[in-house]
């Protein structure tokens, strides 16, 4: 079975929690479609600016979307589909899966074929 | 007659697995299949029979030995020569023309753009030329190096790449070498040059040299060749192998369960390259790992009178407990420091350890960190896995390491001054949320999540009486025993594979074994002693519900009127729900063995049963 890796923005980690809630679940509380939710966070725009003993400096500037990775067991949920957004594979982050690498990377490539990362380059003369 | 025989479901951890299935010894039919998943291969590494750990492993380039299928480049193939292995399966290439590149590249886009720490290899022999060109690229950068393969040596570069981390040849006899380079800048193409001179992309037509099985994989060195035709290949740990873990030199395996973790750490083994550095150096494959190959780095503070360590930033992290990793190895030096910040660096909590005898040195804290622990584990040839844990609550979590002389701590930067050549070996760096550390998660330029084993036999067959029986280890470490108030596991057996407190189930809980009709809880009694008990039984007999642990009786109950006719109502062992503790961890356990009896099985079998 190859599982999904999507890749997710919302407005804020109230957002994000909001619509981990309204994933469906069966009567007893058990999650209809399979998934595991990784919360990255407000990604990192400009790190933060450290002396040499750690102590720092400059506080980072961050994204001001909060980004939620999902891996879903079959199919993506289609009603987060409004958050979905597509970094080049793999983004920041991986959940360690050979087929679910490929399965983003092909679908990556059909959204956007004529990327850099989808575009052959020519041979090395 | 041995208890065995009276068995009607025998999982001790056995060769009969495969991706996807852990069958049991008996029976030999759905009724004994556990189906396993996971769906991660890559982020699960488990320890060996060997006593290594052993990751997933991939080749990331398609057609790794049928050179037909690659571009030519000023140049002409042979196939079907003499190879290093004994077939007749390698390739001469040879130059076409003098003056020129000769060589040979995948076709177009064969390796699609790989990012992060890679090795790159081909095993080569010379012909009449001398020279093998390596060469990974992401136009306009080009990483090469200068193979000799007349003299087994490598051109030295005047002005090497410094995205170049090191390059290695290896000689596997017969003429043959094994050559690689392992570079950390994203890439996507690889090319295979002949040449006649180190340092200079050009051959004399006619020049020739021998390849065979072209690998691109993650990671510091190269490992065992993984053959390929159409697409890129896996092998070691696969996507829903269950793990068979042999930790600690035994010889009969647990089955590793455990919950979803990501390894924040970015770069967990080419320490090098972690975003912080400071008043230390760094040699990458210094030294062999715990994973028994030469990519273990040494670390070697500076003569200043200062802190030394190594680690990275994470900003804006969720609240929870952290927990902060790695193996760790004495050399010149005997002692490492570790430091977790949390709160953005306001809580600070170090741990010095000692690796020359896998012992805790001291604990030193800066402002009033919580929920701070410590562990150090051995994982044999000199090396320990040292971990340290803290509570945070928002803003960033630093993660610091660093190689230290031995004493107690006096300051939470453990200054001192090294003398610039002493050191010691570490590998596998690892941050992760959770109070305490699971199993090593590689990775090598991003943050990686192994996703949750899932081990679940739903055709048990039911029976009036019963007995289960399991033996299991390591439900929650925390300082080197079983922690405290956190020791629930996560045994589950239940109706038609519903929750844990859904109609018709058992589970532990609080040490204490529960059944849940779907209205009210049935409780057996304490099972659970997480100080001294790895091997448990639990029993209805009549309507008695009985619990024996390490050979002795821990409780025998009447079961409520009508319970008795409830408590048989399951068919589902779930080895992988999750129970969490009062921080909200998950936890994760080692199971060696589960026996299940259509009987309720005498006190003296019982006691028989569970003594260690």
């Amino acid at each position: 079975m190859t599982r999904l890796t999507r890749k997710y923005e919302f407005v804020n980690e109230a957002a994000a929690d909001a619509a981990i809630a309204l994933l469906p679940t069966d009567e007893e509380g058990n999650p209809t479609h399979e998934h595991l939710v990784t919360k990255l966070g407000y990604l990192v725009v400009t790190p933060p600016i450290f002396d040499n003993e750690f102590e720092q400096i400059t506080a980072p500037v961050l994204s001001e979307k909060y980004a939620v990775d999902v891996y879903w067991g079959n199919e993506a949920d289609v009603s987060w589909d409004s958050f979905i957004v597509w970094p080049t594979p793999m983004g920041i982050h991986t959940y360690g899966s050979s087929s679910s690498r490929n399965e983003y990377e092909a679908k990556y490539c059909d959204l956007f074929p004529e990327s850099l990362y989808c575009t052959p380059p020519e041979p090395l003369e | 007659m041995s208890l065995y025989n009276k068995a009607t479901l025998i999982l001790p951890v056995s060769p009969a697995y495969k991706d996807g299935a852990i069958q049991s010894y008996r029976p030999l039919t759905s009724e004994g299949a556990f189906a396993f998943s996971r769906g991660s291969n890559l982020a699960a590494t488990r320890v060996a029979p060997n006593g290594f750990i052993e990751k997933g492993r991939e080749n990331l380039i398609p057609a790794s030995n049928s050179f037909q299928s690659w571009f030519t480049i000023n140049s002409d193939r042979t196939f079907n020569q003499s190879g290093y292995d004994g077939l007749n399966n390698a390739t001469l290439i040879e130059a076409l023309s003098s003056g020129v590149t000769g060589g040979l590249q995948p076709v177009a886009y064969p390796i699609g753009t790989q990012s992060g720490v890679n090795t790159f290899s081909v095993y080569a022999k010379a012909g009449t030329g001398d020279f093998l060109v390596s060469t990974v690229a992401f136009l306009p950068v080009l990483i090469s190096v200068y193979f000799n393969l007349s003299n087994g040596t490598i051109y030295s570069d005047p002005s090497p790449s410094p995205d170049l981390i090191t390059s290695k040849m290896e000689n596997v006899g017969n003429g043959w070498y094994r050559c690689s380079l392992t570079q950390k800048e994203t890439i996507n193409q690889v090319v295979i040059s002949i040449s006649n001179e180190g340092g200079v992309l050009t051959s004399i037509a006619g020049d020739n040299i021998f390849i065979q099985d072209v690998q691109l994989e993650q990671g510091l060195v190269a490992t065992e060749y993984i053959g390929t035709i159409t697409t890129t290949k896996t092998a070691g740990i696969l996507e829903d192998l269950p793990r068979l873990d042999y930790s600690g030199g035994v010889t009969c395996p647990s089955i590793l369960l455990e919950p979803s973790r990501t390894n924040l750490i970015s770069q967990s083994e080419y320490v090098n390259g972690s975003p912080d550095v400071s008043n230390s150096t760094i040699t990458s494959n210094a030294a062999t790992s715990p994973q028994g190959l030469v990519n273990a780095s040494k670390v070697v503070p500076n003569t200043s009178n200062t802190f030394h360590w190594f680690g990275q930033v994470f900003n804006s992290q969720s609240s929870g407990n952290y927990t902060q990793t790695i193996f760790a190895k004495a050399d010149t030096y005997n002692h490492i420091f570790m430091v977790i910040r949390t709160d953005g660096g306001s809580e600070r909590y170090g741990v010095k350890f000692n690796l020359s005898n896998g012992t805790f040195v001291d604990e030193i804290i800066f402002g009033t960190p919580s929920q701070t622990n410590y562990l150090i584990e051995d994982y044999s040839n000199g090396w320990y896995r040292c971990s340290i844990s803290s509570n945070h609550s928002s803003g960033a979590v630093i993660a610091l390491f660093g190689a230290s002389l031995g004493g107690a701590l006096s300051s939470i930067n453990n200054e001192f001054a090294g003398d610039g050549t002493s050191g010691i070996n570490v590998f596998g760096a690892q941050l992760e949320t959770g109070s305490y550390p699971t199993s090593y998660i590689p990775s090598y330029g991003v943050s990686v999540t192994r996703a949750k084993d899932s081990c679940v036999n739903s055709t048990v067959a039911t029976s009036t009486d019963f007995t289960i029986f399991f033996e299991a280890k390591d439900f929650c470490l925390i300082n080197g025993t079983t922690g405290g108030s956190y020791d629930q596991v996560q045994f589950v057996f239940s109706a038609t594979g519903g929750a844990y407190d859904s109609g018709g189930s058992y589970h532990i809980y609080a040490n204490s074994l529960y059944y849940y009709d779907g209205t009210a809880n049935t409780s057996f009694g304490q099972i659970f002693n997480n100080q001294t008990d790895s091997k448990f039984a639990i029993v209805k007999r009549g309507n008695k519900g009985i619990i024996y642990a390490n050979g002795v009786k821990k409780t025998e109950i009447t079961l409520p009127s009508g319970a008795d006719a409830k408590v048989i109502n399951w068919d589902t062992i779930d080895l992988t729900q999750s129970l969490q503790d009062a921080q909200g961890d998950i936890f994760g356990s080692k199971y060696q063995q589960i026996l299940k009896f259509n009987s309720g099985l005498s006190d003296a079998e019982l006691a028989t049963l569970t003594t260690i």
